[in-house]
C-alpha cells in the first residue's frame, strides 16, 4: 500500500482526448484474433475458412498448451486464416453475423470462486479464450500456467498520450471488477496490486477488496505497469509477474459472472483529425474501418497509444490488449530553411522537450503531432537522455549498446528483464539520433527469451 | 520563398543522386546538403510514432551559437592585441589605421575567419568522403569541432598548420574509430594536441600569440611576450608572495584575465564571454552543469590544496590564488566547451561528477608542477577522455550490484 512519488518523465501535451462520452457502434463487419499479440508460440488451427463459429467458441490452440484456447470474439463464418513468412499464422478473420450464438460456460460467484481450487479456475478462462488477457512479465508475454506468479499487477492508472481513462471504462462494472480480481487473486501467494490514480472515486477501485492499492503521482511513465512493478516488487531473473489493466480484469469478471466469453470492449477513440472523439462499445477485435473510416495516406489509424500502439491499415484488426485507438496526421511536408518547423526555424509549432525552440515557452495544451522524425537517424550523441525519461533505475544507454552488440549477459544483468518496449517509448520520442530505442529492447528482449 | 525556388532543383538533384553513378557515390554527401536546407521526409515506422523537434543538426547547432559570442571575442581581441602592440612597438606600417572598434574587427576577422573557414573546408571534406566511402549518413558532430579547432588556435597559426590539424583531429580523433559518437577522444582537442606536439614553436602555451607576422611587419622584429601562464609559472620561487601583484603588473589582474583583453589563443581569453556561452548550453541542457562545476569544484580544490603548500621555498604559482585558474589560460573554455563534449565524456551521472573533478585537478596540478606545460588543461581532457569509460564501467558495476542485491 502506497502512494510513490516519481519525478523523471514527461507528459505529452497531445491534443484529442476522447470526450467521456460512451456510443455503441453497429456490429463491426469482421473480427480478428491477431497471433502476432502472442509471440513466441505455434498454434493448431481448429476452423476452416467458411466455418461457422459461435462467439466464444475456440479456433485455435497452443501447440505447447493444448489447453489453451483463442477463441472467437463474434459469432459468424471464417473468412480467411492470414499466415506469413514460413506459415506463421498471423491472424484469423470473422465475418461478423447478426446471430447472438455463443457457447456457454458455466457461471462462477464470488462464494464457488473462493471455494474453487486453482485448477479448475485455470481451466475455465484457458477453455474460454479469457486466459489470452492475463500476461506476464519478464517478456510482455501470455501467462504461463506452470509459472505461477510472485504478484500480480493490475493497471487502473492512464498516464499516456490519451490512454483511456480507466475510471470511465470501470463505470457500472464494480461487480465485474471484483470478480476478477477475486480469480486472479487465486494464481498467486503474493499480492494482487491494484494501481490507481491517487484520489481516485471510482466506487470499483475504491470499494476492490483482497488487494494491495498503490498509487503514483507524477508524470508519464507513471502509469506504465513496467513502472508499477519496478517500484513494488522488481523482477530479478527467474521471478514471474502477472499484469492486466482494469477493464481487463472487467472482462474476465464478465465472462465468470454470465458463462459467455465478452464480445464487446469499450475503447477511446483518440487524435485530433479523428472522425469520432469520444469512447465507443465495440467489438474486440474488429476492424479498424469499423471503428474510423478515414484516408490512411493522410492519417495514421493506431491500436494502442502513439508511443507505444501498431499502425493499422482500413483492413487490420483493433490488438487484443488496445482500448483506444490514436489517430494522427502523417508528416508529408518537407520544411525549408527558414521555414518556422525547419530544424534552424524558431520553431514556434515544432514540439519539443527541450529548451531549443520557442515551442518550449508556449504554454499550449493539446498539440497536434505528426509522424515525422523530426530529423534522421544517427550515432547516439547524448548519452543521458534515456535517463531522464524514466524512473526505473538502469544506466539505458548502456543497455542499449548491450542489446545492438547481442550481449545477452549484459542485458540481463543491466536490468532488461524489467523493460517492456513501452517503457522506453520516452526515450525513444526524445532521442536527438532518433535511435530506435523500444524496437532495440524489443529485439533485445527477443533474444534474451530465445537465449537466457 | 527559399521552397519555390529550390524545391524543384533539389528533388531533380536528389533524383540523380539515385541513378547516375558517378552521383551515387556522392549520394550520402548530396542528401547531407538537401537536409541542411529542408527537412528530411522521414516518418516513424516503429511503434512510436510521435517524436521530439530536436535533431542533432539543431543541437550542433545550439552550440555553435553558445560559440558565437567568443568568436566575436576572438575577432575582437585579436585585432585589439595586434593594433595595439603594432602602436606601443612604436610600428605605424598600416599607415594612419586607429586602433578603435572597427578596425579591430576589421583585423581580427582578417586573421581569425580564415581558420574558420579553411577547418570547416577541411574537416567537412573529411567527414563527406568517410562519409561516402563508408556509405553513412553525414553526422553533424564536425559543426561543432570545426568551431572549437579554430578558437583554440594561436591567431597567426600558419593555416597549412590548422588544415593539417584538423585532418588529423577528424581521422585519427574520430574516423578511425567509426566517427561521430563512437570517439573516445575530443576530435577538437585531438586536433589541438597535434598542433601542440608537431609544431611547439606555433604553439607553445606559454609565448604570446599576437597575430603580427614577423616576416611583413618588419617593425616589430622579435616582439613576444609572456601569457599569464608564463609569468605565473616562470616567477622565480622567492617572489611567490607577490604573485598577484607581479601579474597585476604585467597587465593581468583577475578583472583583465576574467574580462579577456589580453593575448591569448583565438576564443579562449575571455572568461566573461565563455560564460555567456556556457548559459545558453546549461539553459537548453545540451552542455552538461555537472561536469562544468565539478571541473571548477576540482580546479578550486586543487588551487587550495597547493595555496596550503606554499612556502618561501615552493614554486612561486603554488601562492596564486585558487580562483585564478579559473580565469586563466584554457581552463574557462575547455570547462564549457571540451569537457562537457558528451560523446568523449563520461555518460553517467556519478561519472561525470568524477571525470569533471579529476578535469579540473589535473588541469590545475599540470600547471602548477609542470613547467614544461603551462597549459595542462587540454591534456587533463584528454587524458580524462580515456578515463571516461572507467568511470563509466564502475558506476555500472554499482547499478548491476544494486540489481542484483535486491532480490
Amino acid at each position: 500500500m502506497g502512494v510513490y512519488q516519481i519525478e523523471k518523465g514527461h507528459n505529452l501535451p497531445i491534443a484529442g482526448s476522447a470526450k467521456l462520452k460512451l456510443e455503441e457502434l453497429p456490429q463491426s463487419q469482421t473480427v480478428a484474433i491477431n497471433f502476432v499479440d502472442f509471440p513466441g508460440r505455434k498454434y493448431r488451427v481448429l476452423v476452416k475458412e467458411g466455418d461457422v463459429v459461435k462467439a466464444g467458441q475456440a479456433i485455435a490452440h497452443c501447440k505447447s498448451e493444448k489447453d489453451l484456447n483463442f477463441t472467437s470474439t463474434a459469432a459468424g463464418k471464417v473468412k480467411a486464416i492470414n499466415r506469413g513468412a514460413r506459415r506463421v499464422l498471423l491472424s484469423i478473420v470473422i465475418e461478423v453475423s447478426d446471430t447472438d450464438n455463443a457457447v456457454e460456460h458455466p457461471t462462477w460467484d464470488a462464494e464457488k470462486i473462493k471455494s474453487a481450487d486453482m485448477a479448475a479456475l485455470a481451466t475455465a478462462l484457458r477453455e474460454s479464450g479469457m486466459w489470452t488477457l492475463i500476461r506476464q512479465r519478464p517478456f510482455s508475454n501470455l501467462a504461463v500456467l506452470a509459472d505461477l506468479p510472485k504478484s500480480i499487477f493490475i493497471n487502473a492508472m492512464n498516464s499516456g498520450p490519451n490512454n483511456s481513462d480507466q475510471e470511465f471504462l470501470l463505470e457500472g462494472r464494480k461487480e465485474e471488477f471484483s470478480l476478477g480480481l477475486a480469480a486472479l487473486a487465486k494464481f498467486t501467494e503474493g499480492n494482487v496490486n491494484l494501481f490507481t490514480q491517487e484520489g481516485t472515486i471510482s466506487p470499483a477501485l475504491v470499494e476492490a477488496t483482497g488487494v494491495e492499492k498503490h498509487s503514483v503521482i507524477g508524470p508519464h511513465p507513471s502509469g506504465l505497469t513496467g513502472t508499477h512493478i519496478d517500484l513494488v516488487d522488481p523482477i530479478s531473473k527467474g521471478d514471474v509477474v502477472w499484469y492486466l489493466k482494469a477493464d481487463q480484469v472487467a472482462l474476465i469478471g464478465e465472462f465468470l459472472s454470465t458463462g459467455r466469453a465478452p464480445t464487446h470492449q469499450i475503447i477511446a477513440v483518440t487524435g485530433e483529425q479523428a472522425p469520432i472523439n469520444h469512447y465507443v462499445k465495440v467489438n474486440r477485435g474488429s476492424d479498424v474501418a469499423s471503428i474510423v473510416k478515414v484516408d490512411h495516406a493522410a492519417l495514421r489509424v493506431v491500436s494502442g497509444d502513439v508511443l507505444s500502439g501498431d499502425t493499422k491499415s482500413a483492413s487490420d484488426h483493433l490488438g487484443l490488449y488496445h482500448n483506444q485507438i490514436s489517430v494522427l496526421p502523417e508528416a508529408t511536408e518537407q520544411h525549408y530553411l527558414g521555414e518556422d518547423r525547419h530544424w534552424a526555424g524558431a520553431g514556434v509549432n515544432r514540439y519539443s522537450t527541450f529548451r531549443l525552440f520557442l515551442s518550449k515557452i508556449i504554454d499550449k495544451e493539446g498539440w497536434n503531432f505528426d509522424t515525422s522524425l523530426n530529423g534522421e537517424g544517427r550515432a547516439i550523441v547524448l548519452p543521458d537522455v534515456y535517463d531522464r525519461f524514466s524512473p526505473i533505475d538502469i544506466p539505458f544507454t548502456f543497455l542499449v549498446k548491450a542489446c545492438l552488440a547481442e550481449d545477452v549477459d549484459a542485458m540481463e544483468k543491466l536490468g532488461i528483464l524489467e523493460l517492456d518496449p513501452e517503457d522506453v517509448a520516452l526515450a525513444t520520442f526524445a532521442c536527438p539520433s532518433k535511435t530506435e530505442v523500444s524496437e532495440i529492447i524489443r529485439r533485445g528482449l527477443a533474444i534474451v527469451e530465445k537465449e537466457g | 520563398m527559399l521552397k519555390n525556388m529550390s524545391k524543384g532543383p533539389l528533388d531533380a538533384i536528389m533524383e540523380a543522386s539515385h541513378k547516375f553513378a558517378p552521383l551515387k557515390a556522392l549520394h550520402r554527401a548530396i542528401e547531407a546538403n538537401d537536409t541542411f536546407v529542408r527537412t528530411p521526409l522521414k516518418n516513424s515506422q516503429s511503434s512510436v510514432h510521435v517524436r521530439d523537434g530536436l535533431d542533432t543538426k539543431r543541437m550542433m547547432s545550439t552550440v555553435i551559437v553558445a560559440l558565437i559570442p567568443c568568436l566575436i571575442f576572438a575577432i575582437y581581441n585579436t585585432g585589439y592585441q595586434k593594433l595595439n602592440s603594432l602602436k606601443e612597438t612604436g610600428g605605424f606600417l598600416l599607415g594612419s589605421i586607429e586602433p578603435n572598434t572597427i578596425n579591430y574587427m576589421i583585423h581580427g576577422a582578417f586573421h581569425v575567419l580564415p581558420m574558420v573557414i579553411v577547418t570547416y573546408a577541411v574537416g567537412l571534406t573529411i567527414e563527406m568522403v568517410f562519409a561516402c566511402v563508408r556509405d553513412h549518413d553525414v553526422n553533424e558532430g564536425f559543426l561543432v569541432s570545426g568551431m572549437l579547432i579554430p578558437l583554440t588556435m594561436p591567431p597567426d597559426a600558419p593555416l597549412w598548420m590548422i588544415a593539417v590539424s584538423t585532418a588529423f583531429g577528424v581521422i585519427v580523433g574520430k574516423e578511425l574509430f567509426g566517427g561521430t559518437g563512437m570517439n573516445f577522444l575530443n576530435p577538437a582537442l585531438t586536433a589541438r594536441a597535434f598542433m601542440f606536439f608537431s609544431y611547439p614553436t606555433a604553439i607553445s602555451g606559454d609565448q604570446v600569440w599576437r597575430a603580427v607576422d614577423v616576416s611583413k611587419d618588419k617593425l616589430i622584429d622579435g616582439y613576444s611576450g609572456s601569457t599569464a601562464l608564463l609569468e605565473a609559472t616562470s616567477l622565480p620561487r622567492e617572489m611567490g608572495y607577490g604573485i598577484v601583484g607581479h601579474l597585476e603588473n604585467k597587465g593581468f589582474g583577475f578583472l583583465d584575465m576574467f574580462l579577456g583583453l589580453i593575448p591569448g589563443s583565438a576564443g579562449e581569453t575571455s572568461t566573461l564571454v565563455i560564460l555567456i556561452g556556457a548559459a545558453i548550453l546549461i539553459f537548453t541542457g545540451v552542455g552538461s552543469l555537472r561536469i562544468m562545476i565539478s571541473t571548477v569544484v576540482g580546479g578550486l580544490m586543487m588551487g587550495f590544496i597547493f595555496n596550503m603548500f606554499a612556502s618561501d621555498t615552493s614554486l612561486a604559482i603554488f601562492h596564486l590564488p585558487a580562483h585564478y585558474h579559473l580565469v586563466m589560460g584554457s581552463f574557462a573554455f575547455g570547462t564549457v566547451f571540451m569537457a562537457t563534449d558528451p560523446v568523449s565524456g563520461a555518460a553517467t551521472a556519478t561519472g561525470r561528477i568524477w571525470y569533471g573533478f579529476l578535469i579540473g585537478a589535473l588541469a590545475v596540478l599540470i600547471r602548477c608542477v609542470n613547467p614544461a606545460y603551462p597549459e595542462g588543461m587540454m591534456l587533463a581532457i584528454l587524458f580524462m577522455n580515456m578515463f571516461a569509460p572507467f568511470f563509466d564501467h564502475y558506476v555500472i558495476k554499482g547499478n548491476i550490484k544494486r540489481r542484483l542485491s535486491r532480490g
